[in-house]
């Protein structure tokens, strides 16, 4: 995919990005599929004539987090790994995330169970942007 | 199938490779000029893991993989790092 296809950095999500990102699992777990993470950079910041194929911050946090966790590139802790890339990046840019571990687990479970898809997932992580501190009990 | 398992085989980074790939990916950061954005994003990317990583190992740990590796999976991987 050229460089044209794809968002830059701060819009898009990288690859050297995710790369970094998986350091912080704990146990330092081996990268068995580097071709996931690289996917999962391509789709997040995927363009179709000049326009990103997912359109908002959220969509594409959502894209990134699905290919990583359904995907497994890592040899343990890719729920937790998916989970705080899309966080991750969606604060990185400023969108200020209210959400406790349970809402973190549900959501990572329902990407990985096939029960959440792009737009399902997109939704949730819009759910916690700005709540008043509580909601996230 | 010893020699399809190994024709099967992704490429694998060892954590050792993975901190080479992530040190030659932060000089390529830093040619252009995103050093900033980079530490932004695996600062934020590390406070959420934090705060979730004591409930998910508990929950993974409890619960079965669903994707399972195959005996020859298994047996491909342990020998990959073996080597």
């Amino acid at each position: 995919m050229s460089d044209e296809e794809t968002l830059p950095w701060p819009q898009g999500i990288g690859f050297e990005f995710l790369l970094s990102v998986a350091e912080v699992v704990e146990g330092d777990p081996q990268c068995d599929d580097l071709g996931a993470v690289i996917a999962a950079a391509a789709r997040a910041s995927a363009m179709r004539m000049g326009r990103p194929i997912y359109a908002t911050p959220f969509l594409r946090a959502a894209a990134a987090a699905i290919t990583l966790i359904r995907e497994r590139p890592l040899e343990a802790g890719n729920l937790a790994y998916g989970l705080v890339a899309a966080t991750g990046y969606l604060r990185a840019n400023g969108i200020h995330l209210v959400w406790s571990p349970d809402e973190g687990w549900d959501l990572a479970k329902g990407i990985e169970t096939y029960t959440l898809g792009v737009t399902e997932a997109a939704a949730v992580l819009k759910s916690w942007e700005d709540r008043p501190r509580g909601e996230d009990a | 199938m010893g020699g399809m398992a190994e024709d099967m085989q992704t490429q694998t980074l060892t954590a050792v490779e993975t901190h080479e790939a992530i040190e030659q990916a932060r000089r390529d950061v830093a040619a252009q000029g995103l050093s900033g954005e980079l530490d932004k994003f695996v600062e934020a990317a590390t406070e959420d893991y934090a705060k979730v990583r004591v409930l998910f190992a508990e929950r993974e740990a409890a619960q079965p993989v669903i994707l399972a590796e195959t005996t020859d999976e298994l047996v491909a991987r342990l020998s990959r790092r073996a080597a």
